[in-house]
């Protein structure tokens, strides 16, 4: 029942997915943000912060696209979270371009980053487009 | 280069303009694909997964009947194998019987 609703929408479960991921290996009980370059995003948040605040998005993106269409509110949590994910790792990327800009993980978070507003973007217009279809009555 | 947190606001109300510039269009094709689908076209393409639904169940009843027939002329062979088998069976026991008297 919930695996077509994954394989509609397979980057975004994708990007919930990792996002979710590397919030739960970062929140784990040891040193992950130990290199220079975290040193720079450290002085924002403490490492936990920075676990909970990507788990917390990765995870309720996921649940949102798991649930795809079966609850209205599914296409605004998905908006939401893809744009809070977008700006978390626009963060990271600036933090990752302080310590070394030629540094890869500038180009990684720069294609999740990328990512998250494409996902934004489809997210956004399936709302939309919720939104009409009430307003004509397609759907109650 | 030095960090400092000040820039991260600028970067935040950056990518918050990005998001706003795609999200335009991103509204205006929602609305624009939710328009082009009236009552009609959602009434038509239920119609539409329902033939096709019923088409499945049509195939899947004829093939079904082809198999009831072919199971149909196997029983009917089988049943002339027994009957041969009886006949042969009748034989032997008369052929029994005959020779048992002599």
């Amino acid at each position: 029942m919930i695996i077509p609703h994954i394989t509609k929408r397979p980057t975004e479960a994708w990007l919930s997915g990792i996002t979710g991921g590397l919030g739960l290996w970062i929140v784990f009980p040891s040193t992950s943000m130990a290199t220079a370059g975290y040193k720079m995003l450290l002085e924002v948040t403490s490492e936990l912060q920075w676990g909970l605040m990507f788990m917390f998005i990765g995870l309720a993106h996921f649940i949102s696209v798991l649930i795809n269409g079966m609850r209205w509110w599914t296409p605004f949590t998905r908006a939401i979270m893809s744009a809070s994910t977008a700006i978390l790792y626009a963060t990271w990327i600036y933090g990752f371009w302080v310590a070394n800009p030629a540094s890869t993980a500038v180009f990684i978070y720069i294609c999740m980053c990328v990512c998250a507003m494409r996902c934004f973007f489809y997210s956004l217009r399936d709302a939309a487009e919720k939104v009409e279809a009430v307003r004509n009555g397609i759907y109650s | 280069m030095e960090f400092t947190p000040e820039p991260i606001s600028a970067i935040v109300a950056a990518v918050a303009a990005a998001l706003a510039a795609l999200g335009i269009p991103a509204l205006r094709q929602g609305i624009a694909s939710a328009k082009k689908a009236s009552p009609e076209d959602h009434l038509k393409e239920s119609l539409d997964a329902n033939t096709k639904a019923q088409q499945s169940m049509l195939d899947q009843f004829k093939h079904n009947n082809n198999l009831f027939v072919s199971l149909g002329t196997k029983l009917d062979q089988a049943n002339t194998h027994l009957k041969d088998i009886e006949h042969i069976q009748q034989r032997i026991h008369t052929e029994l019987v005959r020779n048992s008297r002599k």
